[in-house]
């Protein structure tokens, strides 16, 4: 059964937003200080263009496995799809080593991150088996239950809002805008678009999709960021490691519920698992197609391993920045400039194929 | 006192094992008969072997001659008592043949015809050569009856069985509509349906299930706007079962479904024809068999099995709320305990403090740790629960206040488990009641003990990564290739909110998108046309 338009925006709304319960709108503010929603939205408007730009050589309804293949022909396609799998490992390890830290140390404080791990595991394995559909529906059918509690949250906050907080209004200037065009690594999980195309069932969607995921998840980001500076001050904000636990940390509900946290982990935890879930199917796919695998559930058991194995090369999750932001780079670099190129070529060879 | 101390030699243990006789078995072969023959002694030698004669005490033979043109031809007749109408054995085949003793064939017509056209007053009566087929409708009510020189065999529909009448739903009671049940009787629950749905277009097709109990069952769906295609699956699977006997609709559930290890059930199973009649308009189909006052209706959705047939007759706004309250039990009913064991365990911030010393200080005398304090709580409710079932009406109620009593009040007396864990416990318990269907009740009980379970060892954590796996498989379940949570997973054209909340009745012109009936529309979009209509 083919996965519906809404249901791959859905998804990729989940996969994008899914960052804001780590330590990235920190890092906005601390480039742009009290402009820092704006420097998300200039990021927003940044990937809209260049998605824009990309979508305008796009012409298939191939996954971009097979644009590649026949772009390029075989050898560009093995580097290509092996160059993606190492990739997409190693930032599957760092995602995975930052969740079992920051889960371990916010609600588990007397847990081993191991402990965290395995629950993760046991998502990865069900979701391996059972497949990208199964976890588009779980993340579809959860979608609007996720925002509703983000609005909730915002609007709890409303009490809390200092509006001083917000001056000046552009921060540090446009020193600081400049730096936008590194944030659009936000929206990395595009690239995923890309893999939903063979199971989506209006494949002529993928621009709409892609363009209302952008400005969707471009908007609940700046929201978030706009809160967060509008709750707690610069530069006091610089120090906190996750913005929108402090977010939920100042809300009162009412009289019931002193604080919000754990309506935070619900929210970060099921994104986690989501995040995982899919990107792990998106694993198991990329080295299905780039080795023409008959059948990919046999690759789980030994992928995890080296997957956990990989794990101890960080020793906590300040290791992983580096590696962290390269990937980043690549992932943006791979996403809005390499997919440009892999279909403007290809859009040249039909062309001149036509003629 | 001699006697006392004589010895007495002891009689040694009564000993009765059973023995193996499989390999052993030397009963004589009955000689396979196929055809009915001529000859009124061999038929009647056949037939008492398959039944065993004279072993079986319910199996009446009874001989008799019919006089015809002066010649006198031998009879005989087969029913099991009980379940053949005897008075009208006596009326329609007895007393014709007896008492017309000078009939007379005017148009020479073959015997067998005759006895068919003129002798017989009975409704249903059908001829067949194949005398196996015959000798087995005798366990079904009918007579059968044999002549000489006839190479034909008749069978006279005249079952009369004990049975109950149509009475009150036992498991499904509403206060408003109407209040009837099936029962065993396939003939008087098809009855119920079609003076319902009141169509020529709704089809009752036979079919017999199991090889050996050809246990008579309908098919039932309205022709023009059941899924053709969806029909044929339905009778396909039950057209391949390879099984020997089948007696109730709740066995022939378990053979069709999609996933018998799916928590979850997938096949609706009802005992109110107005149920089964909302269904059948929607382009659904229904089981009946005989022997079973459960019907079977399929596909059925997850939203399906949390409908009531008060939803029907309920006004809107009565109706919105008691679904709220439906969906909030559900959640209650799965999450309430797993919930406070995070919380208590994990996650004590979210608690205001008051509440939080409040819960600590009840809980002080408890030697137990709260995960194990549930459990025990949870294990005595569900032991409470199961012999409440099976516990006669008359001494339930006092069952039910010792349960309270004792394991509540007494309980908590002795310090072996804290207020809290009771009124938990019982909030859960409680909301489980709620859930309409008895199948899915049961499915939520074992669910909530994964949750626990999850909850203890990690909190939240726990629990949602159970829960995010439970989705996972969840939203993988099929009924006769229908998503299980269709319109939530996937998305699909049908609105979610009418899956939750459902329209008003004059807003509910669509059938379910996911049967793909051949006739979409049920009503027109303005259906109230009494409101918009200028000229009275």
């Amino acid at each position: 059964m083919k996965i519906s338009s809404s249901e791959a925006l859905r998804l990729l709304v989940v996969l994008i937003i899914s960052k804001i319960f780590f330590w990235d709108i920190t890092k906005l503010v601390t480039v742009s200080s009290t402009a820092a929603y704006i420097h998300m939205i200039i990021s927003t408007l940044l990937a809209l263009i260049l998605f824009l730009i990309m979508m305008k050589f796009y012409n298939t309804q191939d996954d971009i496995f097979d644009v590649t293949k026949k772009t390029f022909g075989k050898f560009v396609f093995y580097v290509f799809g092996i160059f993606l799998s190492v990739i997409q490992v190693m930032n599957f390890v760092i995602m995975l080593k930052s969740y079992c830290t920051t889960i371990t140390t916010v609600t588990l404080t007397n847990s081993s991150n191991f402990f965290v791990l395995l629950f993760i595991l046991a998502t990865l394995v069900a979701s391996g088996y059972l497949g990208i559909k199964s976890v588009i529906k779980v993340a579809s059918a959860s979608f609007f239950v996720l925002i509703f509690f983000i609005v909730i949250l915002i609007v709890f906050d409303i009490p809390n809002f200092e509006v001083d907080n917000i001056f000046p209004i552009l921060g540090n200037g446009i020193d600081g805008f400049k730096q936008a065009y590194k944030n659009v690594g936000f929206f990395n999980e595009l690239l995923f678009l890309f893999f939903l195309i063979p199971i989506l069932k209006n494949k002529g969607d993928v621009k709409k999709i892609g363009i209302k995921s952008i400005v969707i998840s471009g908007v609940i980001i700046s929201a978030l960021t706009l809160v967060f500076t509008f709750i707690i001050p610069y530069p006091v904000n610089t120090r906190y490691y996750l913005p929108v636990f402090e977010i939920t940390s100042s809300v009162n509900f009412f009289v019931i519920f002193q604080r919000a946290e754990a309506v935070y982990l619900i929210l970060w935890l099921f994104t986690a698992f989501l995040y995982t879930g899919a990107t792990f199917c998106f694993l198991l796919y990329t080295i299905k197609k780039t080795f023409s695998l008959s059948d990919q559930k046999a690759l789980i058991p030994s992928l995890l391993l080296i997957i956990v194995t990989l794990l101890g090369l960080y020793e906590n999750v300040n290791a992983t920045e580096l590696t962290h932001n390269v990937l980043s780079y690549t992932f943006s670099l791979l996403l809005f400039v390499g997919l440009t190129m892999i279909f403007a070529v290809n859009s040249y060879k039909k062309r001149s194929a036509e003629k | 006192m001699r006697n006392f101390l004589k010895y007495k030699k002891r009689v040694e243990d009564y000993d009765f094992h059973i023995e193996d006789l499989s390999e052993n078995t030397n009963a004589p072969d009955i000689e396979k008969m196929e055809k009915v023959d001529k000859s009124l002694d061999k038929n009647l030698k056949y037939a008492k072997q398959v039944f065993h004669m004279p072993l079986n005490s319910d199996i009446i033979f009874r001989n008799f001659d019919i006089t015809m043109d002066e010649k006198v031809f031998k009879a005989f007749l087969i029913v099991c008592d009980g379940l053949a109408n005897t008075e009208s054995i006596n009326e329609c085949v007895l007393k014709p043949f007896m008492y017309l003793r000078h009939i007379h064939n005017e148009n020479d017509e073959k015997l067998e015809d005759f006895i068919e056209r003129k002798l017989l007053p009975q409704r249903q009566v059908t001829k067949s050569e194949d005398i196996n087929d015959i000798l087995k409708k005798v366990n079904f009510g009918f007579c059968v009856l044999f002549v000489d020189t006839v190479s034909k065999g008749f069978i006279i529909d005249l079952k009369g069985w004990e049975h109950r009448g149509v009475d009150t739903p036992q498991n499904e009671s509403i206060i408003l509509g109407p209040h009837e049940a099936f029962n065993e009787m396939l003939r008087t629950n098809t009855a119920l349906i079609r003076k319902t749905i009141n169509s020529p277009d709704l089809i009752m097709e036979m079919e017999t299930l199991g090889k050996v109990s050809k246990t008579p069952a309908s098919v039932a769906y309205i022709k023009g706007i059941v899924n053709e295609n969806l029909l044929k699956e339905v009778k396909y699977r039950i057209e391949n079962i390879d099984v020997d006997y089948i007696l109730t609709a709740l066995d022939l559930e378990q053979y069709i479904e999609d996933d018998t290890f799916a928590l979850v059930p997938q096949i609706l199973s009802t005992e109110r024809p107005d149920r089964v009649c909302n269904a059948l308009i929607q382009g659904k189909i229904a089981i009946v068999v005989s022997g079973s006052p459960n019907v079977l209706v399929l596909p059925s959705t997850f939203f399906d099995f949390l409908k009531t047939a008060d939803d029907e007759y309920l006004r809107y706004p009565f109706n919105l709320v008691s679904r709220t309250l439906r969906f909030t039990a559900v959640f209650l009913s799965l999450f309430a305990s797993a919930i406070f064991i995070a919380i208590v365990n994990y996650h004590e911030g979210l608690l205001l403090t008051d509440i939080l010393f409040s819960i600590e200080a009840s809980r002080t005398l408890v030697p137990f740790p709260s995960i194990l304090e549930l459990i025990l709580m949870e294990g005595a409710f569900e032991l409470i629960k199961e012999a409440g079932s099976r516990i006669p009406s008359a001494i339930g109620q006092t069952l039910g206040i010792v349960g309270g009593l004792v394991l509540g009040q007494a309980a908590v007396a002795a310090s072996v488990v804290s207020p809290i864990m009771i009124i938990v416990v019982a909030t859960g318990g409680i909301a489980s009641f709620a859930i309409p269907d008895y199948s899915l009740s049961l499915s939520f009980r074992i669910s909530r003990f994964l949750y626990i379970f999850g909850a203890a060892i990690a909190g939240f954590l726990g629990i949602l990564a159970i829960l995010f796996i439970r989705l996972l498989f969840l939203f993988n379940v099929k009924s006769f290739g229908v998503p299980y949570f269709v319109p939530i997973a996937p998305i699909t054209k049908d609105s979610s909110f009418e899956a939750f909340f459902t329209f008003p009745v004059w807003k509910r012109e669509a059938r379910p998108g996911y049967v793909k009936s051949q006739n979409a529309k049920k009503q027109a979009k303005i259906s109230r046309v009494w409101r918009y209509k200028k000229d009275r």
